[in-house]
């Protein structure tokens, strides 16, 4: 299950009328969303939301019925059991390829930041920058990690040549099991303008 | 009263009376090549520096009686401020970190800071990672000439530049 699944699936799982919903749909060959709501005392906008998120979700089956009436659905389950399996090795994958791509950066220039030392001077503790424009404008501080800090401390200056990402991490004394965590602080530094690419 | 006006006269000119940090600015800025845009407010690593503990501390002494910088003990690294003004001296929150200082850590790493009001001091606009460089390696050429037993050589390289004797700093 992908995170967009799973959050859909998580929102609606943790309403308290989720459990009620399920039991009905457990004992009824099929239902509409009206009959659910009236049975549940439930709005019936509420009801249809959730039985459409669960179609949606593969969990039940989605019947269009014509009766005297205007066509409606009706809902059955399609399964007495939901498996919500979420595969973190694709996010592990993403940074691999863009660390891979072996791209040169540097600090840019009137990046507008405040950097913070460490108490021995050896790493930077925080990064501080604003964002927004005028009355709205935020000062937006990160924390860094000891690793990300050593990285900091290390990263070229706006005058200086553009330099690899490992190179730094060797320069730094950052080891290779910290690459995905530098991967995210020089992408978020890049995305505030921070950080330039060569 | 004449004895001591003659002694603080011959002082004066023996820049004895003056601390070093315009001069140590004017040295760390030779062979810095121009460039705009290049500051940036965070210390810079410099590179390693094979000194021992006794041969820092020692230098260290040398530095504040010549007043090329004021030496602060931290308990990792030795710093050496360079530009900090007199009121600050007297204070009991000096904030060292707040001015230009060449850091010195016990395991031989050297790191350089240099404010915006020291940088801006200059007339042109300098390559800050050069600049930084020139600073710490300023010093690292320091110790290894004090080392060597060299300290009047240091003390010529100062005068070298003759610097007017009442320009502060």
């Amino acid at each position: 299950m992908d995170f967009k699944h799973a959050a859909i699936l998580g929102s609606y799982i943790s309403k308290d009328y989720a459990e009620e919903l399920f039991r009905l749909l457990a004992n009824y060959q099929d239902i509409s969303a009206s009959e659910a709501a009236s049975r549940l005392n439930l709005h019936i906008k509420t009801v249809q939301d959730f039985l459409e998120a669960m179609a949606q979700l593969d969990i039940l089956d989605k019947k269009e019925v014509f009766e005297k009436k205007r066509p409606y659905f009706r809902y059955a389950l399609k399964t007495r059991n939901i498996k919500m399996i979420l595969d973190l090795d694709e996010l592990f994958g993403g940074q691999k390829q863009i660390s891979s791509a072996g791209f040169r950066i540097r600090e840019k220039s009137n990046a507008g930041v405040r950097f913070s030392t460490s108490r021995d001077g050896q790493s930077i503790s925080h990064v501080a920058m604003w964002t927004g424009k005028g009355r709205e404008q935020k000062e937006r501080r990160i924390n860094l990690s000891r690793p990300q800090g050593k990285f900091m401390f290390h990263l070229p200056f706006p005058s200086a040549a553009y330099m690899e990402v490992t190179e730094i991490m060797e320069k730094a004394g950052v080891e290779e099991t910290h690459r995905s965590e530098i991967m995210d602080i020089v992408n978020v530094l890049i995305e505030y303008g921070v950080i330039e690419k060569e | 009263m004449l004895i001591f006006q003659v002694l603080m006269i011959i002082y004066a000119f023996q820049k004895k009376m003056k601390w070093r940090s315009r001069e140590i600015l004017e040295l760390a800025a030779q062979n810095v090549e121009r460039e705009s845009d290049s500051f940036t407010r965070r210390p810079m690593h410099i590179g390693k520096s094979n000194h021992g503990i006794e041969d820092l501390y020692s230098f260290s002494k040398f530095i504040s009686k010549n007043l090329i910088a004021i030496p602060v003990k931290e308990k990792e690294r030795l710093i050496f401020i360079i530009n900090m003004p007199w009121e600050k001296l007297i204070s009991f929150n000096k904030q060292y970190w707040k001015y230009s200082y060449v850091a010195f850590d016990l395991e031989g790493d050297v790191s350089v800071n240099i404010t915006q009001e020291d940088y801006f001091m200059y007339r042109d606009q300098l390559a800050f990672d050069q600049l930084c460089h020139g600073m710490g390696n300023l010093f690292i050429s320091f110790l290894d000439q004090y080392r060597k037993g060299y300290e009047l050589l240091i003390i010529d390289q100062f005068n070298a530049l003759k610097l007017n004797i009442i320009t502060e700093g």
